[in-house]
Parts: structure tokens; sequence; C-alpha cells
């Protein structure tokens, strides 16, 4: 179900003195199973963005084609584009208002109009792919941790069994521990499931580890696009618009300027060790 | 569709009605208000209008902004003319329908209610066009604030009336968000029946009202811990001076008091 | 030495209906230096929030004591002048903004505290210089981003002219941009005023700088030392849930391959250093 954006621009409160331009010229394609980044600070139009791609908001002009269907188009489905598109917002665990975790889950698949048997299933299912036990289907969602009402605001989105499955900022506000989980989970879902996935996020290390392709944004326009090796590689353009780096990756950048011989792209620890350690045994040996 | 609403009505100026004290604002508006019971013929409203459109003149409000304030009561103000025009006894009568009798009593009682109406709506938004909330909650703390030995809860009052309007555009935006969201999950706020809207409306009520008593449970800590203590030995680091200015606008609304009066004695 | 927050055998449970007896501080013993900027860290629910409401009494401690510059927090008489003296800020800016301008809410503390008009606005004006939000005097809070709301915040207490603040994750809520405005006021306040500051946060790297952190795990402390002494203990620190610095973290796992480095690196260049050397 590939995406495809083109030429969208969007001017908040068009008409009003208080008209701002959110996005800019914005064009881009998204094909099946790729797993994206988009990354930006607040204000940057990334949250403006994602909105588009499932009809919250329409841009003021340009076109968006999602599985070659032009959801710009007045005549659309928005429900039906909805149910392929998962969209789960920042902080999700603030839009939990059912009595019980499995209604909570339940509310999106009965909004589909499934029957029960299916929606049953479904509940369970997303429940089991988040890593919420079962036996918590019963429990009011407030009486639960902070981490494990995200996983079920999560599990609400994927138990409509989308195609494409955007998520805003989902570690924001977690200690390491609940971040660490929640994105492992992201992608064993992908990995399962080779849904579309794109990941919001403000925080590079993040959107390194997993994203084989990146969108910076800035100001609302798109301020680089490729792989994370690519990306990272404009160190220097990342840091002017106040985003930065991983320190792996400075630390690479600072090495190559004195002269040691580590490509400039390197994005993890690992990585960077072996190529150090490389470098530290050949000068002993010579 | 949460972003037109805006708190109260406030024009920003700074013409001398934007910069007079909110108290005496407030003030002016009750005297005037009381004084619009008092017109008894329709000469005396000539000096209203005289009064308000001196006060539009002044602080260049635009004429639309106060027709706009009129818009929300029409229904009420029309109500009020028919039931007048057609149930009032006494004069001539001018026209039957049926069993309604118009009757030039019952014209002049609705005319001048509607006027009187008129006049109320038009006296009290010029104080809220031009008075900011937030001075408007100031004049009121200090209005009431010599009540307080008999137990008018001024500063409780004035405190509920500034978090209030802190946490107003908070919570728009949040509303704003979470029904975002819940389209994002197949919820349905526009279409259906009445009672298929209401209910649509928990998923997005419900999460609001767990977020603002979260809210209100850590200003609470907050505010304890900035020493809050209710309004006892609390200072203020807005103090109101009246300035001359004040006292003259104060004159002006008299003086119209007074000739309104004064045309209650008048023939015509 | 003076001593800003002094802890002895402090121990702590929430009072619940239920019979689940669950101590959240076990025994903690601490002494907080006069000037110091000191990070707390640990994950959620190990206690470090429950820790920093102990500071300004807004919890008081089940068993042992807690003094604030001398004054025991269980006496309630000092109350007012302990959470004067140690003013506490929140994570979320939003919920912690009482007025709906900026100066009237930095004036909210000294209002509270009964001081006269003029000086208020003295105060108003210097903590609003303090965190660079002088400009936006007259903004309505919700036109601020995340971390200028934060800094209108700290502005509120450094009103009170207290001689510490505490921050309970003061940048969690916050973008990168936003987290550094926050960091480097802090950093601002504790050098050119003098200001005690405790840190409590999950980001490592804002507590590199720090000349004291403090490790807690399970209601206790489990590490306390200069950054680079608790740094170093990269094996705890991932067992209990939290994250080193990457450069630290590539130094542990070079130390595993047998090379001769220091397990304290911290920064970029240290580790740059380390290799050219």
């Amino acid at each position: 179900m590939p995406i495809k954006v083109e030429n969208v621009n969007f001017i908040y409160n068009e008409g009003t003195p208080y008209a701002t331009v959110a996005l800019e010229n914005i064009t881009f394609e998204i094909q099946d199973e790729e797993f994206v980044g988009i990354i930006g600070h607040t204000g940057s139009g990334k949250s403006t963005l994602i909105q588009h791609l499932n009809g919250l908001l329409k841009p003021t002009s340009g076109k968006i084609y999602i599985n070659g269907i032009d959801i710009t188009d007045k005549k659309v489905n928005l429900k039906e584009i909805r149910k392929q598109v998962g969209l789960v917002f920042q902080y999700p665990e603030y839009q939990l208002f059912e009595e019980t975790v499995f209604k909570d889950i339940a509310f999106g698949p009965t909004n589909l109009g499934l029957n029960e048997e299916e929606i049953k299933k479904r509940v369970y299912e997303a429940m089991d792919i988040v890593g919420i036990n079962r036996e918590l289907a019963d429990k009011s969602p407030f009486e639960i941790s902070g981490g494990q009402k995200r996983r079920i605001a999560i599990a609400g989105i994927l138990a409509m069994k989308p195609k494409i499955l955007i998520l805003d900022e989902p570690t924001a506000g977690l200690d390491p521990k609940g971040k660490e989980e929640i994105l492992n989970r992201i992608k064993e879902i992908h990995d399962k499931y080779k849904m579309i996935t794109i990941l919001v996020s403000h925080s590079m290390e993040e959107i390194a580890r997993f994203a084989n392709k990146i969108i910076v944004m800035n100001k609302g326009r798109i301020e680089l696009m490729g792989t994370p090796r690519e990306v990272f590689s404009e160190a220097e353009m990342l840091e002017k618009i106040g985003l930065g780096v991983p320190q792996i990756t400075s630390l690479a950048r600072e090495l190559r300027q004195r002269g040691i011989p580590i490509p400039q792209d390197v994005l993890t620890i690992e990585e960077a060790k072996e190529h150090i350690v490389r470098y530290l045994r050949g000068t002993k040996n010579v | 569709m949460f972003r037109n609403i805006t708190i109260g009505q406030y024009v920003p100026g700074d013409s001398v009605v934007h910069k007079l004290d909110p108290r005496i604002k407030i003030i002016i508006t009750f005297i005037f208000i009381i004084a619009i019971f008092f017109i008894n013929k329709l000469s005396g409203y000539l000096f209203a209008v005289f009064y308000l459109w001196l006060i539009i003149a002044i602080s260049k409000i635009p004429f639309s902004y106060i027709l706009k304030g009129l818009r929300p009561v029409i229904v009420i103000l029309l109500l009020t003319v028919s039931l007048n025009i057609f149930f009032t006894p006494g004069g001539t009568i001018l026209y039957t329908v049926g069993p309604l009798r118009i009757t030039t009593g019952g014209l002049r009682l609705a005319l001048f209610m509607g006027l009187r109406l008129i006049f109320l709506i038009i006296g009290t938004s010029l104080l809220t066009l031009t008075t900011s909330p937030i001075s408007l909650t100031d004049g009121i703390e200090h209005i009431l604030k010599p009540f307080s030995s008999i137990g008018v809860p001024a500063h409780e009052l004035a405190m509920m009336m500034t978090i209030a309007l802190r946490f107003i555009p908070t919570l728009i935006e949040e509303a704003e968000k979470i029904m975002k969201a819940q389209m994002a999950r197949g919820a349905d706020f526009e279409s259906g029946n009445i009672v298929k809207r209401a209910k649509g409306l928990v998923p997005l009520l419900v999460p609001l009202f767990i977020s603002a008593f979260r809210r209100a449970d850590e200003l609470a800590i907050a505010m304890e811990s900035r020493c809050y203590k209710g309004g006892q030995n609390r200072t203020r680091m807005k103090q109101l001076k009246t300035q001359p200015r004040d006292y003259a606008a104060l004159a002006v609304t008299l003086i119209i008091v007074m000739l309104i009066v004064w045309n209650r004695s008048w023939t015509w | 030495m003076e001593h800003i927050i002094i802890t002895q055998h402090l121990s702590f449970e929430y009072n619940t209906e239920e019979q689940t007896r669950q101590l959240v501080l076990k025994d903690i013993n601490l002494r907080f230096e006069k000037g110091q900027f000191i990070g707390i860290i640990g994950h959620n629910g190990s206690g470090k929030s429950t820790l920093a409401k102990q500071f300004n009494a807004l919890l008081l401690p089940t068993d042992g004591k807690v003094y604030v510059k001398g004054m025991d927090t269980k006496d309630t008489s000092h109350l007012w002048d302990i959470r004067q003296t140690a003013g506490l800020v929140f994570q979320n800016p939003d919920n912690q903004i009482v007025a709906a301008i900026v100066e009237e809410d930095v004036a909210f503390g000294p209002e509270n505290l009964g001081i006269p008009p003029d000086e208020i606005r003295e105060r108003v004006e210097y903590a609003l210089k303090a965190v660079g939000m002088w400009e936006y005097k007259d903004y309505p809070p919700h036109m601020l981003s995340g971390g200028q709301k934060q800094r209108v915040a700290i502005a509120g207490i450094i009103a009170m002219k207290p001689e510490c603040i505490i921050l309970d994750e003061p940048t969690a809520m916050l973008d990168p941009i936003g987290r550094k405005e926050v960091i480097s006021t802090i950093k601002k306040l504790n050098k050119e005023e003098g200001i005690t500051v405790i840190l409590i946060t999950h980001f490592m790297e804002e507590v590199v700088e720090a000349d004291r952190v403090i490790v807690m795990d399970d209601g206790k402390v489990v590490l306390d030392g200069t950054p680079k002494e608790v740094f170093k203990e990269v094996g705890l620190l991932k067992n209990i849930g939290l994250s080193v610095p990457q450069v630290t973290e590539l130094a542990y796992q070079l130390k595993n391959e047998g090379f001769d480095i220091p397990s304290d690196i911290l920064t970029v260049k240290e580790m740059v250093d380390f290799i050219c050397r």
C-alpha cells in the first residue's frame, strides 16, 4: 500500500490574520514494507504532515495518494482510509476512555463494524503483539502503569489491522527502559506484519536504529531525505537546524578530522567499535 | 473547529476607554444598566444613544463587533418583542388576528422592551470588548475585596477566574487532539441523530475530564509548593490606581444619568 | 562545609487503603552541599520523584528526618520557610503555570509570601532576565514553546529567592531544543547565581557535568559520586535499566576487548584523545 505525496502545501487559519504556512511543497514516496523515520523539532511540521496521511487534515494544495487513491478528493471515503492508515498520536494513553482494557482496544474494530467474534480475536491478538497479558483484559485501563497504558493505546490501533502504521513520538516521556521496550515492539511488529511503518521522533538515536529511510523536516519543508547513512553524513546541516547526530556519529566525524580511517556514516556503537579496534590493533602492529 | 472559540471578545486597543481602570468600567456599566431602566419615554433613549456612540467613537471598536454581540440574543429579542406585542392589553386595537390583538399599548411596550435589551447588551459588550479578561478579573477582585469580611469569597473567585483563563486554551487544544486521535480510531463525531451524537462524545469527554482532573491535581501541588495558602497575607504585584481620566469617565456617566432622570419629567 | 539539605534514615511509604505496605524510599542518608550541581538519576518508579517531594515538605518522612537548612520538615511552623528555601520545578510545564500572563505567573510565589508590590516587580524582572524570558513577560503561557514554559516555571521559583532548586524531570516532555534551553538555564543559575541545583532526570547527558551524581533504584541509593565514578559502572547502570552516554558504552566495550582504556570516558573529546594519544 504505497504512499505518494505530491507538492503538498498546508496553511493553518487560511484567510485570517493568523495564517501560517505549516507545510511547504512536500513531495515524497514510501514503498511497501519500508520503515521510515520522520525527524524534526517541535513546529517543524512533522505532526501536521502525518495528520495529512489519514485525512485528518486536508492539504491547501497538492495531492496525497494511498495505494493509488487520491485521498484529497472530496468524494473519498475517509473511514476506509483511516482503516488502512493507523495513526498513533503522541501520549496516546491520554485517549483511553473505556471501562476495561478489552473494550478500549475494541473501540476501533467496533467502529469498523466487525462482528463480535472477529473483534475478540483481533483484540487478543493486538494485546499479544504489544506484550500486554491477556489477564489484564477486564481491568480498568486507568489502574495500569504508564508504560503499559501506552502499549494498550497502540494495541487499539493495531486491532484495526492497518496496512500503514504511523507513530508520533511513541517514546515521549518514557524512561530508557520504557523507550527500549516500545521501540523493540515496534520493530517486531514491522518484522512480523511488514506494514509500512512511519516513526516520528526527535531522537536521532531512535530513528537511526530501524529506519531504512529518513525524512528530515525543518520549518515546514523537507530539509533532507535518504538512507540513514546519507542523512547522517550531513552532520553540519543537522546541527544547524538544531537536531544533532548520535554521539557515535560525531565521534566518527572527529576521528576522521584527526586523520583516522573511519567512515563518517557510522551509526551504531558496534560499527564504531569494529573500526576503532581495527585501527588500534593496526597501529600497535606498526 | 475549536480554534474559533475565543475567550471573551476582547479587542485589543490603546484608547482611553481601553485604559480606564477596570473597576471604574465595571461600576460605570452597572450605573448605565440601571439608568436604562429609568427611561420611560422614547426621547430618553436619545441620551443613551449619545452615550454609547461616544464610547464607541473613542474606543474605535468597529460597529460590526458590536452587532456580532447582538447576534446570539436575537431569538430572545424577537421572543420578547412578539410576546409584548401580542399579549399586552391597553390602548387602541389596531389589528386582530384570531384571538390575538395588536394594540398601541402593546407596540409601545414591545418597542421599549426591545430597546432596553439592545442597550443592555451593547453596554455590557462594550465592557468586555474593551477590557481584557485578565483586567476584568482584577477589577472584580478589587471591587469585591471590601466585602470579603462579610463572607464574599473575593480572592477565591478571582483565583478561579485566573486559572480558568489560563487553562481554557490548553483544554481546547487538548480536546482537539483527543478528537483527532479518536477519529483516527474510526470515531464519528459528525453524523447520526442527537442520541447517537451525544453517545459519540463519550470518547472525547471521558479523556478530557480525566486530563482536567489530573491537571488540577498537579496544579494544586505546584501552587502549594509555591507557598500558596489562600488569600490571607497575600500581596499583589499589580496595583490598580485610579487616574483623573477615571473620574472624568465617571462624571460623564453621572451627567447622562441625571439627564435621563430629568427626561422622565418631560412631556414627549 | 555547609549543607543545604540533609536526610537521615529517611524512609517513606504512601498511605494506601490496602494492606500492601510498600516502601518507596528506604533508609536514605544524604547530605547536599550548598552551591553544588547534583544529579539524581533512576528509572520511573525508582523513588526519585518521591524523594524530590520530601525536599520541600510536600511529603513527610514515614521514618527518619529531612532537614532543609537546618529546619526539620516535620516541624509545621517552618513549612513556608522550607518551601521558600527549596523550590520545586515539576515535569509538566503546563500544569505548574497558574496565571494567564507570564509576568503575573512569576509574581505568584512572591505574592504568596506577602512581599510588597514594588519589590515583587523587581524580583519578577530579575527572575525573568535570569532565565532569558524577559521579552516574553506579557505573553500568555499557551503561546510559548515547552522549553520557554519550563523557563517561566523556573523563573517563578527564582522570584521567591530560594537557596536551592529541585527540578523533577524538567526536560522529560521537551524536544532537544527545549531540553538544551532548560539545562543551560539551570547551569547558569548554578554558576552565576550560586543556587544549589538538584536535577532529577533520566537523561544521562544532562548530569555529565554535575558536581555529583546519585543513582537510585528501588527506593535506595545505589551509586553516589562524581559523574566519572558513577558512569564507569556501565554494567550496574544497564542492569537497573539506565543507559550511559554512547562513548562511555563504547569505552566499556573496548575495555572488554582487552584495550587499556580508562572506563570513565564521558565525552566525545575524551574518546578522541584516547584513540589519538
